[in-house]
């Protein structure tokens, strides 16, 4: 084996590099393969498209063994050989043989992902020569998998696999569950810095009391010289002493301030890291969902051709490992109801083999993936009726919804284009599930269609579903959660009687109301006068839930609550305060469901609220500021007052979330890393839809030239730190009426 | 031959099979948690993870689990639950013939009941989804 022998002389970094480079190379040939054999047309491959593919395979088989891959290399030998009896004609050419080339060719494709992973390989190998035997004899790869026709091309794998995991380079396989313990002890190091930095407010409070102390002594001090001259002398003298143990002090507590920062910055570093570690490309999703895509093309009779695009695209592999059903429902739907028989497509004039068009890119701390189908699109009349045969909305209902509602009804439980059940779209969850799903995991699902020329679904993830921002309020002393991508607004409500009001009119709408301590078994609040409330949009449904005391938005890292708990409806997992204690994340899911039963309410026999805001209009305001501890101030403050409070760490992050979501108003540091103040203040004026955004600006840098620049730039306050409430409210209150 | 771990609970005396324990602690604060089924008497943060909180009628019949309380972990499976405990009396040896019957009470009187930390867990995740398909019903 002079390949393998020669490859010895590689050192491990070179080997690693080498093999990275053919995996990306042997990726690529695999996806010509399988193009070429979704295009062959059922009856007849022609001579020029089985070259190709010969020449194909043979230059994989070449290229993994020069990397010392020799069981890739034997596999893709095997391959070869079989399109040289298609050539020769011993092996007839038919579209099931297609269909069982590109399992093979999908096999491979896992192969060449696990050369690392000795057992794995060999596992592969195996199968890939069933396949192929089932190839040879004529045979259905599917139910029972013959045995292998043909031993392994070369009977020597096993030794192969040890050499391969010797010469891998150093690539660690890490328990999941390792990196999660991890990650719960870096949540722990979070929660120990929490209470440090509290202990050192209290030593900042002392050396102030401390300090009033020594003044009042000073000034008990100051009659006394004349009566007792002595006395005085030596109070004077322990004055003194106190005055530097004072100043001491003031220095220890300024050089911890300073270590606690360090202690931060080194937590979000690890935090970091670890998420990092979590990380995969959706290469992986995107090829089990094509296999799938394929079984289920075949299993309608429809001939689909998948493109994929952003495959580097990464994120948390757990939310890679939940996403799979929820697109594998939307493939299974585009299948069903999306494409075309083939007949259909060629009247339309479309091209007969429908396409589905696969993509993923990230967007700030967002990942998006689309799944966009070439087919007949949805009928928004056909909604309309299913809607209203469905008995899901009235007449009058779906007579009025808008293009845009119809679309978003697909989403709603029980309802499809398709009346009859279908043995394909129908299997395991609806649209409904997809969406509730991806709620659950902090992200969101949109539609798009046009008729005659095909659907796209949008989902939005969140790169990990560690870390994620929620509002927080208070509940029978029970602090509750709930994801703040869905908050539109906290507000107070306001009833004519001291009864608890199941409606609340807000601008131009009436919204269903839950008593969430009516829910949760908390004792429901004794007049209804006054209670806080937070109104959330849920998937184009609204409602509001009243509480005791709102909190604020937080950063909160996600939990699980594990599988004695995780089948309970109410709740979509849990987070630890910083004193330690575990608060429970509302699902949003199920808070709709509470609010939307099946049939819809009857308003008009309801009795109202309205809502009182103690800042009309109060909207969504971003707070840019590297400090964690001024974030959390100015949202104390913020969401007080009625504000639905967003929080960026730095101004990059702040630029991303102005692009993103409409804000009432900016409150902003100067100095932060990435992008400071100043830049943010200048991208966000040269940006025309973001030029007239209320802008205020915070800093300890107070000097002339600071305010004057920030003025310039376009700020339209200055606020000097330390932020008061007032001051900050007041400035607010200016500039957005 | 079975490791087993001998707690106190109140004057009475149970055992877990030590295979079982992976932890004797003091519990932080118990979240409660609304509409979960009875065998749960709240959560608890465990070294950062979540961790529920059994109540077992047999032994808690007498008065729920309080932050404070000292407490074995169990873990089956993956799935980890805490059981209150008064304090840890013992650890012994059974003999296979003891298996499942309860072991005698060193201290004489009457046997010592095991208990089935497998049969815990599963019990109350039935319960949890029975609860989860109640809800989902009209």
């Amino acid at each position: 084996m002079s390949a393998d022998d020669s490859h010895d002389g590689f050192d491990a970094e070179e080997a690693k590099m080498l093999r990275s480079f053919f995996r990306d190379e042997a990726h690529d040939h695999l996806e010509g393969i399988t193009r070429r054999l979704l295009h062959a047309s059922k009856a007849t491959l022609d001579a020029a498209a089985v070259a190709e593919l010969m020449r194909a395979t043979h230059t994989l088989k070449g290229s993994a063994a020069t990397v010392g891959l020799q069981t890739v290399s034997d596999c893709a030998h095997a391959i070869e050989d079989t399109f040289q009896h298609i050539r020769s004609g011993e092996v007839p050419w038919t579209g099931a043989i297609a269909d069982q080339l590109i399992e093979v060719v999908d096999t491979l494709r896992d192969i060449v992902d696990a050369t690392e992973d000795r057992e794995k390989s060999h596992n592969l190998v195996e199968q890939l020569m069933r396949q192929m035997g089932a190839i040879s004899s004529g045979a259905m790869p599917e139910p029972a998998p013959a045995p292998p026709a043909k031993p392994p091309p070369r009977a020597e794998p096993k030794r192969r696999a040890t050499r391969e995991t010797e010469q891998q380079p150093q690539v660690l396989r890490i328990d999941a569950g390792r990196i999660d313990r991890l990650m719960n002890s870096v949540g722990e190091l979070v929660f120990d810095r929490t209470r440090i930095e509290r202990g050192m407010g209290d030593m900042r409070r002392l050396v102030r009391d401390l300090s009033k102390t020594r003044q009042s002594l000073r000034d008990e001090l100051e009659p006394t010289r004349g009566a007792a001259p002595e006395i005085a002398e030596r109070l004077t003298e322990l004055e003194g002493e106190l005055a530097q143990h004072i100043a001491q002090l003031a220095r220890s507590t300024s050089s911890l301030v300073e270590d606690a920062e360090a202690l931060r910055q080194t937590t979000v570093a690890i935090q970091k890291g670890l998420t990092a570690v979590r990380m995969a490309s959706v290469r992986k999703l995107f090829e089990r969902l094509g296999k799938s895509l394929r079984a289920i093309a075949r299993a309608a009779g429809k001939r689909v051709e998948l493109y994929t695009s952003g495959e580097d695209t990464e994120f948390d592999k757990l939310v890679g490992d939940q996403v799979f059903d929820p697109l594998l429902q939307i493939l299974r739907n585009a299948i069903a109801h999306g494409i075309e028989d083939e007949d259909e497509r060629e009247a339309l004039g479309k091209p007969p083999t429908g396409q589905i068009r696969m993509s993923a890119r990230q967007e700030a701390e967002a990942v998006f993936i689309q799944v966009q189908d070439d087919g007949m699109g949805i009928d928004p009349g056909a909604l309309r009726q299913r809607a209203i045969d469905s008995g899901a909305w009235t007449q009058e209902r779906a007579s009025t919804a808008t293009e845009d509602e119809l679309l978003r009804a697909i989403f709603e439980p029980g309802l499809s284009t398709r009346a009859e059940t279908d043995s394909l779209a129908g299997r395991g969850v609806g649209l409904d599930a997809v969406r509730d799903t991806i709620a659950r995991l902090g992200g969101d699902v949109t539609v798009a269609s046009t008729r005659g020329q095909g659907t796209t679904f949008t989902l939005q993830l969140p790169i990990t579903t560690a870390i994620s921002q929620a509002l927080l309020f208070k509940i029978h002393g029970s602090v509750y959660a709930v994801p703040n991508v869905h908050v539109v607004e906290t507000s107070f409500i306001e009833a004519s009687s001291p009864v608890m009001p199941r409606h609340l009119r807000r601008a131009d709408e009436i919204v269903p109301l839950v008593v969430l301590q009516e829910v949760l078994g908390a004792p429901t609040p004794t007049d209804a006068r006054r209670v806080p409330a937070v109104v959330i949009d849920y998937a184009g449904k609204r409602l509001a839930v009243t509480c005791d005391r709102v909190i604020g938005p937080r950063e909160i890292v996600v939990k699980s609550l594990g599988p004695l708990l995780s089948a309970l409806p109410l709740f979509a997992g849990g987070t630890i305060s910083g004193s330690g204690k575990v608060q429970l994340i509302l699902d949003t899911a199920a808070l709709v469901r509470l609010a939307h039963p099946e049939t819809p309410p009857q308003p008009s026999t309801d009795r109202f609220s309205k809502v009182v805001d103690p800042r009309p209009d109060a909207g969504r305001v971003l707070v840019a500021d590297d400090s964690r501890a001024v974030r959390e101030t100015l949202s104390r403050m913020l969401a007080g007052a009625g504000f639905v409070v967003d929080l960026a760490e730095n101004g990059a992050r702040a630029l991303e979330m102005l692009s993103e979501t409409p804000y009432a108003a900016l409150v902003t540091d100067i100095e932060m890393p990435k992008l400071d103040g100043f830049g943010l203040l200048e991208k966000i004026r040269a940006d025309a839809s973001l030029s007239k955004l209320p802008a205020i600006v915070i800093s300890s840098r107070t000097a002339r030239a600071n305010r004057d620049r920030a003025k310039m730039l376009g700020a339209t306050r200055f606020i000097p730190k330390p932020v008061t409430r007032k001051k900050l409210l007041s400035a607010l209150k200016e500039i957005v009426d | 031959m079975k490791n087993v771990i001998v707690f106190a609970h109140g004057a009475a005396r149970y055992a877990i099979e030590l295979r079982w324990v992976r932890e004797v602690s003091t519990l932080g604060h118990i979240t409660p948690v609304p509409r979960s089924q009875e065998e749960i008497a709240g959560v608890v943060n465990f070294h950062g993870a979540i961790v529920p909180v059994l109540k077992i009628a047999s032994l808690d019949g007498d008065r729920p689990a309080r932050t404070g309380d000292a407490a074995v972990l169990i873990e089956v499976e993956g799935a980890r639950a805490a059981i209150r405990i008064d304090n840890v009396h013992s650890v012994c040896t059974l003999d296979d013939a003891e298996d499942g019957l309860g072991l005698a009470n060193p201290a004489g009187g009457d046997s010592i009941p095991l208990l089935d930390p497998p049969a815990l867990i599963r019990d109350a995740i039935a319960a949890s989804q029975r609860l989860s398909t109640a809800s989902a019903m009209p």
